[in-house]
């Protein structure tokens, strides 16, 4: 892997399901517009600021870890 | 996302200032253009060396005489004066010295002429898309190799025609082709410089995409 690329994954789709919310509903928790929202549950997004990462973990009763995980790969 | 691309009026554009200024003088520069090839054309004005029927060089290489006896005395004790340098003229020159004649003027004019052109058209992509921009960095990337490159190649074509033309007026003068490399130093280092900033400003613009996916 070189550059920018990364295997990071947002788990927030599944997440959000879990929890039985919606995005919008999310965003009006956690104060980080619906379009950013939607950009990170994408996978879009080239990075996630602490204060973001925390919002969302107090909103969805979770870890980091939750959220975001790296499939580990056989070697 | 935190850096949403800010919409600005015209009027509060940065580069404003400078895009009018080059797209003024983009547009006299055209019309003292046209304005000289039509006199050129019609009249008896010349351009570059085009229209002149007379072609006249100045050979540096050569001095006649001391001229020290001749001199009058214009001039305070203690300075020296040279009448090194010859003024070779030819009336009704034929084409092939109005083509060299022309061809010692020319390429300064295109290189600078080009440079203009190319930076108004950097400027005024810097203000419809915003200053970290791809498109930015390859337009200052080929301005920059444009003035590097250009400062050698014109400054060679002239001193090369300047020196053909000498060369064909004298009855037996010959022509080393390593005499005809010249360059301009000033335009060297700037064009070097705008290669730096482009440089500079690819990694600004790699900076600015990571703050815009930054959620």
């Amino acid at each position: 892997m070189s550059g920018d690329e990364h295997a990071v994954e947002v788990r927030l789709d599944a997440l959000l399901e879990a929890r039985g919310m919606t995005l919008t509903q999310l965003s009006e928790l956690v104060g980080v517009s619906v379009v950013n929202l939607s950009v990170l549950k994408n996978g879009r997004a080239r990075a996630i600021r602490f204060s973001t990462l925390t919002r969302l973990c107090e909103a969805l009763h979770c870890q980091p870890g939750d959220l975001l995980t790296v499939p580990t790969t056989d070697r | 996302m935190t850096a949403a691309p800010v919409r600005r009026s015209p009027r509060h554009n940065p580069l404003t200032p400078l895009d009018v200024t080059l797209d003024l003088l983009v547009k006299l520069m055209i019309a003292f253009l046209l304005f000289s090839a039509l006199t050129t054309a019609f009249g008896s004005g010349s351009m570059f060396g085009f229209g002149e029927r007379d072609i006249c060089v100045r050979d540096d290489s050569i001095s006649v005489g001391s001229g020290e006896d001749r001199m009058p005395s214009l001039f305070k004790p203690g300075v020296a004066a040279s009448n090194s340098g010859l003024s070779l003229c030819v009336n009704n020159a034929p084409l092939s010295f109005k083509a060299l004649n022309v061809a010692t003027m020319l390429p300064t004019f295109v290189l600078y002429f080009t440079a203009i052109l190319l930076l108004w058209r950097l400027v005024r992509h810097a203000r419809r898309v915003g200053p970290f921009h791809l498109g930015n960095v390859r337009r200052l990337q080929f301005l920059g190799w444009w003035l590097a490159v250009g400062g050698v190649v014109a400054k060679s074509a002239e001193e090369g025609a300047r020196r053909a033309l000498i060369s064909a007026m004298y009855k037996d003068h010959g022509l080393s082709p390593l005499s005809m490399i010249d360059f301009q130093l000033s335009l060297i280092i700037t064009g070097v410089g705008l290669l730096a900033v482009a440089g500079i400003l690819r990694a600004g613009v790699r900076m600015r995409e990571d703050l815009e996916g930054t959620v």
